[in-house]
């Protein structure tokens, strides 16, 4: 890969984890710990969200949580009650809308005059097959969250 | 009546149309106001962490220290003398970023702004107007018997950089707020 | 005094949960919170409840959902000229400049991108119902 096609793909991630952290800020009142190349945690992450996009680019955006930040992110964007929590399908359905928003959030931030289509979150449990791009591993206050964007065909 | 004043890690509330609540220095800590326009009681919450499970001995000796033991007293504070939970309108001051070379102590600002969000999201009550962010320190009052609140600012920058503030105080040195009664 | 008539179309659960909850803490006078997936299940409850005399107030719209997306919906609300007055508040990711002119041409009242706090709902909507709200 060239010097430069390097620097386009950290500024990409950079916009990608921008976007993250405003949704995660504003409407899911968490923040980003760390960031990196790669996921720090072990474990494989269990729950997986695939939003696939059209437009003046194509692609794919997936986002992988752990059950703990999943629980915690879903009620407090429900404004769920802490003790009883949110219930299994809400989670997913918050995750569904978290990756909605973190790849809509991301798009918007360089597609200033294009027009792109989302196409309704896919939740899957657990999370299987990886996609090239773009990747970012996240350390959130409860848990941790993988993102990674591709552009063009998913192989496979 | 008179000047009541709201120290570090402490809340006061009243009913009495007499009475100022007031809370100065607010730097990283958040200063939560609250109102109820129908029966004009009012409350401030001075709160200096987020999440009380940091230091579970201080916070039962000291609730009011953390957004998630604080804010609950407050609101059950205020409803004691007559408020309604479905009416009470708050606003928030402080959660700026005061020490600049303090790693750590840079993202306390914002987590005390987000603590108390998400508790009043939790609790079924809506945050009216914000002044927070900056490196400002501030004060906030409230003036009970007209629901009037206003924020003072001690030096530093404006607020321009709220995190997440759609609704932010104007760079002067005393800001009213509109009451609601 | 509780009258406003609302109708909240996303294909997210999870977002209409969202804008319920803004709606109800607002203290805004809402008497029936309606709920549509996509635009064509919106459209019908569109034409069901505006045979009541008291028409919906507010309609908020996602722009991408399955069926027909909220562009769409938009425009065939347009078109039908009994249900044309509604005002329709949209909140979407999709934040491009395009995308807002083209929905305001097509007779959208309001746009919040998201992410978004539930302020800037309340204020949305207080701008749009102001005065309807005002009479209440």
């Amino acid at each position: 890969m060239t010097e430069e096609l390097l620097h386009r793909d950290e500024v990409m991630a950079a916009e990608m984890v921008g976007a993250a952290r405003d949704v995660l800020n504003v409407m899911f009142f968490t923040d980003i710990l760390e960031e990196a190349d790669e996921c720090a945690c072990t474990r494989p992450l269990p729950i997986q969200v695939r939003v696939t996009f059209t437009g003046h680019q194509s692609g794919e955006f997936r986002l992988e949580v752990d059950e703990l930040a999943a629980g915690s992110l879903a009620g407090s964007f429900l404004g769920a009650d802490p003790v009883a929590g949110p219930n299994p399908e809400e989670v997913d359905q918050v995750m569904g809308e978290l990756g909605n928003m973190i790849c809509g959030a991301f798009l918007s931030r360089f597609e200033k005059e294009g027009l792109f289509a989302l196409a309704s979150p896919q939740v899957h449990r657990p999370a299987h097959g990886e996609i090239p791009g773009i990747h970012r591993g996240l350390e959130l206050m409860d848990g941790f969250m993988d993102l990674r964007m591709c552009w063009g065909s998913i192989p496979g | 009546m008179g000047l009541i004043v709201v120290g570090i890690s402490d809340f006061r509330c009243s009913a009495d149309p007499e009475a100022t609540i007031v809370t100065y220095a607010l730097g990283s800590c958040i200063g939560v106001g609250a109102y109820d326009p129908a029966n004009g009681v009012g409350g401030l919450l001075h709160f200096l962490l987020p999440d009380s499970r940091q230091d579970p001995d201080r916070a039962v000796a000291q609730p009011a220290s953390y957004a998630d033991t604080g804010i609950p007293l407050l609101l059950r504070g205020m409803e004691r003398l007559g408020a309604d939970r479905r009416r009470i309108r708050v606003r928030l001051a402080g959660g700026a970023q005061i020490l600049k070379d303090d790693g750590a102590q840079l993202a306390v600002g914002k987590r005390n702004y987000m603590a108390a969000r998400k508790l009043l999201w939790q609790m079924g009550v809506m945050v009216e107007m914000e002044a927070v962010g900056g490196t400002v320190s501030r004060n906030l009052g409230l003036t009970v018997g007209i629901g009037e609140f206003w924020v003072e600012m001690r030096g530093g920058a404006s607020a321009n950089e709220a995190p997440g503030g759609q609704l932010m105080e104007s760079p002067i040195r005393k800001v009213p707020v509109a009451g609601a009664r | 005094m509780n009258s406003l008539r609302i109708l909240i179309v996303d294909d997210s659960p999870a977002m209409r949960a969202y804008v319920r909850r803004t709606v109800q803490l607002a203290s805004l006078p809402v008497k029936n919170v309606f709920e549509a997936g996509n635009g064509a299940e919106a459209l019908e409850i569109v034409q069901k409840e505006n045979r009541d005399p008291n028409k919906l107030d507010l309609i908020f719209a996602d722009l991408n959902m399955p069926v027909m997306d909220g562009e769409q919906f938009v425009e065939k609300l347009r078109q039908d000229e009994r249900d044309s007055k509604v005002p329709v508040l949209i909140i979407s990711t999709d934040a491009t400049q395009r995308r807002v002119t083209r929905l305001r041409e097509l007779g959208a009242q309001g746009y919040i991108s998201k992410p978004c706090q539930p302020e800037m709902i309340r204020l949305k909507v207080q701008q749009i119902l102001g005065d309807a709200i005002e009479s209440l």
